[in-house]
């Protein structure tokens, strides 16, 4: 798992927001703006699942959550739970992503 | 623009039909819809057929040509739309725009889709790809989408897991008065509120079916309809809208922007209001899915569709019937035909020849199909041409 900074990207011209890199911005089409910036680790949880039949390469149950970061950018991410309960508008803190996407931990 | 009718309609047994090929599905549906049109066939100018996992699934592509040749109509224009669950439903709007703006005069509409050709998660891979490449990575499957919504509408507005088991068991009733449907045996609340959780709240009642199906309409101008079919069915609008791809990106989880808008428009062309409409055939591949759906097409306040389900608003017998074929919970969901097998339930009530569970003085007919992620909608309303 790689260190837990959450980077985005956000367009110079017209402020739209990427959790994925990319050569222009799709919104306005410019190229060459796109700069990276570091997104807030601290979020909460808008909705979730717990998913008891899921993709094969996860251990199930799996829970995702489409997190928001601080009103800049929404992400949906897997969330590690440890037994303990979880709701929505609940505090969660970015803890790195793997092979397969971004995973958040209860706060 | 010409006003547009469907002539003729036809739906095979929807079902799991693992011996019946995939081409012999599509001629079965197209072949007895163009005996329903009382059309020869060599006056359709072109075909437009909704198949979602083609190449996936039964490992044909060019769905198009396979179909024209197999009709013996082999030089006709004949082309495959993709948009997933909603394929159906576009090709049925491509042919509609095309025969309102001249371009054809007859023109064959085709849904098919041939799911149970593998194994379980096999399946869930194929349907997953209808989502956002990094959305199925992160671990999201179909289920998993509609649960998202199913968490945000039951803490917003205090909608409960019985609602949503009222929605499956009206579905299921519906469907075990369908003869042309995947599933026709009711099940009980307590069985579907028992059953195996898939996404949480979501257990496998709350899933639709995964289903083998074909249907085809025959379209043509309005002011030629009754040379065919002394029971033409006219369209009186269809609306498309689409949404945010990446589950992340929406503004709410209690709504669908896509119907809503594509239900605005469709109200318009028609003239009609949400509460002209007297039944409706509206996405429900989960139960949260129904009861969203209900609400964002303006049918009740947004919010109170789990109350209006319980309170039976929705059944055969109340104020608005949604699902009256069953839905993709019981009539089945073959992801490509759905939209389209909704068409021919809409022509089948609208021409009073739907049995037991015929609704009682059917107006406007509304069909409502979601798609992808869901990022598109799909909105046709049906209302007789006779």
């Amino acid at each position: 798992m790689s260190a837990a900074v959450l980077t985005g990207y956000k367009c110079n011209y017209c402020r739209q927001t990427y959790l994925n890199s990319s050569d222009l911005c799709g919104k306005c089409g410019s190229t060459a703006s796109l700069f990276e910036f570091e997104l807030p680790d601290d979020g909460s949880i808008v909705t979730f699942t717990t998913v008891w039949r899921g993709v094969d390469y996860l251990p199930q149950p799996y829970t995702l959550a489409v997190i928001d970061l601080g009103g800049e950018i929404q992400v949906l991410g897997r969330v590690k739970r440890g037994g303990q309960g979880i709701a929505i508008n609940q505090k969660v803190r970015y803890a790195g992503k793997d092979e397969y996407g971004h995973i958040f931990e209860l706060s | 623009m010409r006003k547009v009718s469907v002539i003729g309609a036809h739906e095979i047994k929807w079902g799991v039909l693992k011996e019946k090929p995939l081409l012999d599905m599509v001629s079965e549906a197209a072949n007895k819809a163009i005996t329903d049109a009382g059309i020869d066939r060599y006056a359709i100018q072109a075909i437009f057929l909704g198949n979602a996992f083609g190449e996936i699934l039964t490992g044909q592509a060019t769905l198009g040509s396979a179909t024209a040749n197999i009709l013996g109509i082999p030089h006709v224009p004949s082309i495959r739309f993709e948009c997933a669950c909603s394929s159906g439903a576009i090709a049925l709007r491509e042919a509609f725009l095309n025969i309102a703006h001249g371009v054809y005069d007859y023109v064959l509409v085709v849904g098919v889709e041939k799911m149970n050709t593998k194994e379980t998660p096999q399946i869930l891979s194929a349907i997953a790809t209808s989502f956002d490449f990094y959305d199925q990575k992160a671990g999201i499957v179909a289920p998993a989408v509609f649960a998202l919504y199913a968490s945000a509408h039951m803490k917003h507005f205090g909608t409960t897991k019985e609602q949503l088991a009222m929605v499956a068991e009206k579905n299921y009733y519906n469907g075990s008065l369908n003869p042309n449907a995947h599933y026709q045996k009711q099940v009980s609340l307590e069985e579907i509120l028992n059953a195996p959780m898939i996404a949480e709240p979501l257990g496998r009642h709350d899933c639709s079916l995964v289903t083998d199906g074909a249907a085809a309409l025959v379209l043509g101008p309005a002011e030629t309809a009754k040379n065919y079919n002394s029971q033409p069915i006219n369209i009186l609008a269809s609306a498309i809208a689409g949404d945010y791809y990446r589950v992340a990106n929406r503004d709410s989880y209690v709504s669908f922007a896509s119907t809503r808008i594509a239900a605005r428009q469709a109200y318009e062309m028609a003239g009609v209001q949400p509460q002209d409409i007297t039944c409706a055939e509206t996405h429900d591949c989960f139960t949260i899915t129904e009861i969203i759906n209900i609400e964002d097409l303006g049918f009740f306040p947004k919010g109170e569709g789990g109350r209006a389900v319980q309170d039976g608003e929705t059944r055969l017998a109340g104020r608005i019937p949604v699902n009256a074929s069953g839905g993709l919970k019981a009539k089945g969901h073959a992801i490509g035909a759905t939209g389209v097998g909704q068409v021919v339930e809409a022509v089948t009530q609208l021409r009073g020849k739907a049995g037991e569970r015929q609704i009682k003085n059917v107006e406007l007919f509304l069909t409502h199909m979601l798609g992808g992620s869901p990022s598109i909608s799909v909105i046709h309303i049906f209302a007789r041409g006779y």
